[in-house]
């Protein structure tokens, strides 16, 4: 039996992680197969013989009973191999792969520096929320988190590629990171839009979690008891305003990842969004199921890092502690 | 005597000049949709008070049109996510720890499927129309208010108010009725406002990427994927969707920030 409360909760989340993550295959499964339309005749050509579509369904599996496709489907997972796209008829494992290149650096990026700007900025907004300097600060968040991404992102292009052409518009170096500069040039407007609006919302996040803290009756007692207002905070409030914080951290990686779906369409980007959403157009469902299994992954994965910082963070959300580590 | 705040009436008034548009477009628009007399692509003038789009179709017009499915979407979405999302959290928030469990992974699995990405899904199984859009951002924000309902719920059960309660007799519907509904509708009435944006931009994202409602009637985000080819010869045609688009949001955010500084005794006269 493992003693500490800390681990008790992570190997109960771990479970949790991987039975939802079972749950998901099959969701995603089930959901995919909901599609009306038979994949087979994507891969047929127009005007084709019954015996080529059945030709084609084999190819593809799907003459095969739902069942055994799915054990199919996650044999082929627990290989890495995703299958082969039905267009091309590549396999997609090394295309998302080489996808995630670009994709995975820009969401962190992104997301990185939209937690360096909203930490700050959210803090002093709530520390000087009755100045005109916070609600300043406060009013531009207001805005920045009602402002639509990709608008951003052609607001950038217009400005900075095509009047003052000072960045590219869109695309990726062909040889991709191999052109290191070129790489990091065409990323510059995609992560300024993405954490130009990240940032904005986070900023709201940590204003009002601060704000909790500092009308909170805890901190007044301990002013009372004579700590200073910076002790105070720094002993009492960082650790109950960082929770709620840490938990809509988890989430938002999610939606910064999903955002760069929506900004690598904007900037002509060839990552894993620009993937999924060919792949809708093109009703080709195993590149669909392959980008959406490996979406799932990281964001479940975020979600369990979350959870586990926050009760790190905040061991009172444990109802099975005993009692908690500090006093 | 005013009603509420400088907030509220604010975000009042926006909201409602917007409604007002959407409701006007229902019976009257300066051009038909469908009229294309107007010259491609022609600057603001007189006649056409936001210039004309790539088929000689006058953009007011079509922004008009626009607001109607901003509105429609957004309300109807939002409404679905709360029926379903308070109802699962409250489940989960109460429930023995093996159902908490299962209900909490379920909704990872939903906040596991963003908004835009179970809308692409499920726009992908039933094709783009007006309500797969709508079932999808609404069950997609649904898990949202779920998670929230239910952390809000879980952290208010832990309170000794609760146990004071329960050991004076109270019955656990009371309880949910007294305690926790005047203690999370605040919060949830802000997620609201925030998701209802979170919904417009989901809608508008679609749109965007061409998985949205099909043409004529296009939504802000439609016209803002057309209106990238053209950016650098008619900029306005992309800057003033995207920009009624922040405007509905900042309003509704508004209103919720008003009606939130109105209601909660904790929040007043401190503003």
């Amino acid at each position: 039996m493992v003693k500490h409360p800390l681990l008790r909760y992570l190997s109960r989340r771990l479970i949790i992680l991987l039975s939802s993550f079972a749950v998901a295959l099959v969701a995603l499964f089930v959901l995919l197969r909901v599609i009306p339309g038979d994949p087979a005749a994507t891969l047929a050509p127009i005007g084709a013989t019954p015996q080529q579509i059945a030709a084609a369904r084999h190819l593809v599996g799907t003459d095969q009973t739902l069942l055994s496709q799915f054990i199919h489907w996650v044999s082929q997972i627990s290989t890495f191999h995703l299958g082969n796209s039905l267009i091309s008829g590549s396999p997609i494992a090394p295309e998302i792969a080489s996808r995630l290149r670009i994709t995975i650096p820009l969401t962190l990026i992104s997301f990185a520096i939209a937690i360096l700007i909203a930490v700050p900025v959210g803090y002093l907004a709530a520390q000087r929320s009755s100045t005109w300097y916070g609600r300043v600060l406060n009013t531009i968040s207001q805005f920045g988190i009602a402002i639509p991404i990709f608008w951003v992102g052609l607001i950038f292009i217009y400005s900075f590629a095509l009047r003052l052409m000072i960045l590219p518009a869109g695309g990726f170096p062909p040889n991709g990171w191999s052109d290191f500069g070129g790489s990091l040039k065409s990323l510059v407007l995609p992560v300024a839009t993405i954490s130009f609006v990240m940032s904005a919302s986070l900023t709201r996040y940590v204003r009002s979690a601060t704000l909790d803290v500092l009308n909170s009756e805890y901190l007044r007692t301990a002013r009372a008891l004579g700590f200073s207002q910076r002790q105070a905070i720094w002993n009492h409030g960082v650790r109950n305003a960082a929770s709620p914080i840490i938990s809509i951290l988890g989430i938002e990686l999610a939606t910064t990842f999903v955002g760069a779906v929506v900004v690598e369409t904007v900037f002509a980007l060839p990552g894993l969004g620009s993937m999924l959403v060919r792949a809708i157009q093109e009703s080709d469902y195993v590149s669909m199921q392959g980008v959406l299994f490996v979406s799932t992954l990281v964001v479940m994965m975020s979600g369990f890092f979350a959870d586990a910082l926050q009760k790190w963070v905040d061991p009172r959300l444990n109802r099975f502690s005993i009692k908690s580590e500090t006093q | 005597m005013k009603l509420g705040n400088p907030r509220m009436r604010a975000g009042a008034t926006i909201v409602g000049l917007i409604v007002l548009i959407a409701s006007i477009s229902l019976i009257w628009t300066p051009f038909s949709i469908n009229d294309m007399s107007g010259g491609r692509l022609i600057s603001p003038s007189w006649h056409h008070w936001l210039g004309t789009d790539t088929l000689g179709r006058d953009q007011l017009s079509r922004l008009m049109i626009g607001s109607r499915i901003a509105v429609l979407v957004g309300v109807s979405s939002v409404l679905i996510g709360l029926l379903v999302g308070v109802s699962i959290g409250l489940l989960a928030g109460f429930a023995q720890r093996r159902i908490d469990d299962l209900v909490s992974s379920i909704l990872d699995i939903l906040i596991a499927f963003p908004t835009l990405l179970l809308a692409m899904l499920i726009v992908a199984a039933r094709g783009a129309s007006r309500i797969s859009a709508i079932l999808a951002i609404g069950f997609g924000i649904s898990a949202v208010f779920a998670r929230l309902t239910r952390l809000l719920t879980r952290t208010i059960l832990s309170k000794d108010f609760i146990t004071a309660a329960r050991i004076s007799g109270t019955s656990w519907p009371r309880i949910v009725l007294l305690h926790i509904y005047p203690n999370i509708w605040p919060t949830l009435l802000v997620a609201a406002a925030l998701q209802f944006g979170i919904a417009g931009l989901a809608e508008a994202s679609l749109s965007y990427l061409g998985l949205g409602a099909p043409p004529p009637n296009d939504s802000w985000g439609s016209l803002l994927q057309q209106a990238q080819n053209t950016v650098y010869t008619s900029p306005l045609a992309a800057i003033v969707p995207g920009l009624l688009l922040i405007i509905l949001v900042v309003g509704v955010n508004l209103l919720a920030d008003g009606l939130r500084l109105n209601f909660d005794p904790n929040l007043r006269g401190r503003s």
